[in-house]
């Protein structure tokens, strides 16, 4: 195998200043969601038979 | 431990541990406990006997087919899935796809029936983004009946893991369900053995083609905090990862590709170190400074 020259593994590696960003606004949406209870709703929606999943409804 | 046999044994562990339900044979009934307020990361139906977790895409569904239901509260948009997959989705793309779908991995297994192979024709893998917005988005939200509730389209119309996860185990331990089937479950059965064809001849085919979560997470494949790293000094151009490359995509032209499932078959393809599953910084590049160059000496003019 080749030696990895390491100068070329990090030329194409496109820095992202959108995660950091992202992973907040992701962070912020689930937790908006709990607190206006949505975790409740998918529970409910978890627990019920999903007629339409099985071609029935 | 090889690398392939890993990811087998994670996406074994995976589909079996989050459908690790046992007593439904005793209970006659799907799993209904606290877990069922985590989605699965991948596409497993929630209606399968044995599912431990909510899925992702038929969550999503309801809360949009419910949203007129709010009645002057705050409407649930499924800020709550949105967000789990999104952060998912940023902090390493589309890695559950290739590692932790139970979907995708009974394909790994159906595509290994031995028949002839055929390629995807690659502007197909647009659909994809049209099931995402049209059925899963739009529908559930637009097509409602008379007292305003929606459906999960994508789940009614068309999700083979609803067919093979919930709606067969469910057909054997529920007898009286029999009675009910009509048009939908047809057509969902046509669809399922449509999909299951195409998943024999052509690799990871639905994912490719029809895969709504695969879409979602395909959005951040350009941004996720994990990458495929290509090394070019190192590639000698023998292919040999094209063929290994489950989604078709060429690692060597395509950095970053949307089809990618980081499924990491190309890295261990690849013999002579080009290609690496890396991180990527979440940071804006320093700027560089440029050492400014010596200004060259002013011509001299002489006088005259």
């Amino acid at each position: 195998m080749r030696k990895n020259p390491g100068i070329e593994k990090g030329k194409d590696a496109m820095r992202n200043p959108w995660a950091i960003g992202l992973i907040i606004f992701f962070s912020l949406l689930f937790l908006i969601g709990v607190n206006i209870g949505e975790l409740d709703f998918l529970y409910n929606v978890g627990r019920t038979i999903c007629l339409s999943c099985i071609g029935v409804g | 431990m090889n690398l392939s046999l890993f990811r087998r044994l994670v996406q074994t562990l995976v589909a079996l541990g989050t459908n690790g339900y046992l007593l439904f044979p005793f209970t006659l009934d799907i799993y209904k406990g606290p877990l069922k307020a985590v989605c699965h990361p991948g596409l497993n139906c929630y209606a399968c006997p044995g599912a431990l977790l909510s899925c992702p895409v038929g969550a999503f569904q309801n809360f949009l087919a419910a949203v007129r239901m709010s009645a002057g509260a705050i409407p649930n948009l499924g800020g709550i899935v949105v967000g789990y997959l999104g952060f998912i989705g940023v902090l390493v793309g589309r890695v559950p796809c290739g590692w932790l779908c139970p979907f995708g991995f009974i394909q790994d297994l159906l595509y290994k029936i031995p028949t002839p192979k055929f390629s995807f024709w690659r502007p197909l893998r647009w659909c994809k983004y049209v099931v995402l917005v049209g059925l899963v988005i739009l529908a559930p939200l637009l097509i409602v009946d008379q007292v305003g509730l929606g459906h999960p389209w994508f789940c009614k119309l068309l999700c083979p893991a609803g067919t093979l996860l919930g709606a067969f185990p469910l057909l054997i331990i529920k007898p009286n369900l029999w009675e009910n089937l009509g048009f939908w479950f047809w057509n969902k059965f046509f669809w399922f053995v449509l999909i299951v064809a195409g998943v024999i001849f052509i690799s990871r085919f639905f994912c490719r083609l029809l895969c709504p979560l695969g879409a979602f997470y395909s959005l951040f494949n350009r941004i996720s905090l994990v990458k495929l790293d290509y090394i070019e000094g190192n590639c000698v151009h023998c292919l040999a990862c094209v063929p290994a490359c489950p989604t078709g995509v060429r690692a060597y032209e395509e950095r970053d590709s949307r089809e990618c499932i980081l499924c990491l078959r190309c890295v261990q393809a690849c013999r002579f170190g080009a290609l690496d599953f890396s991180l990527r910084r979440p940071l804006p590049a320093p700027r560089k400074t440029v050492a400014r160059a010596v200004e060259p000496p002013k011509r001299v003019t002489q006088p005259t």
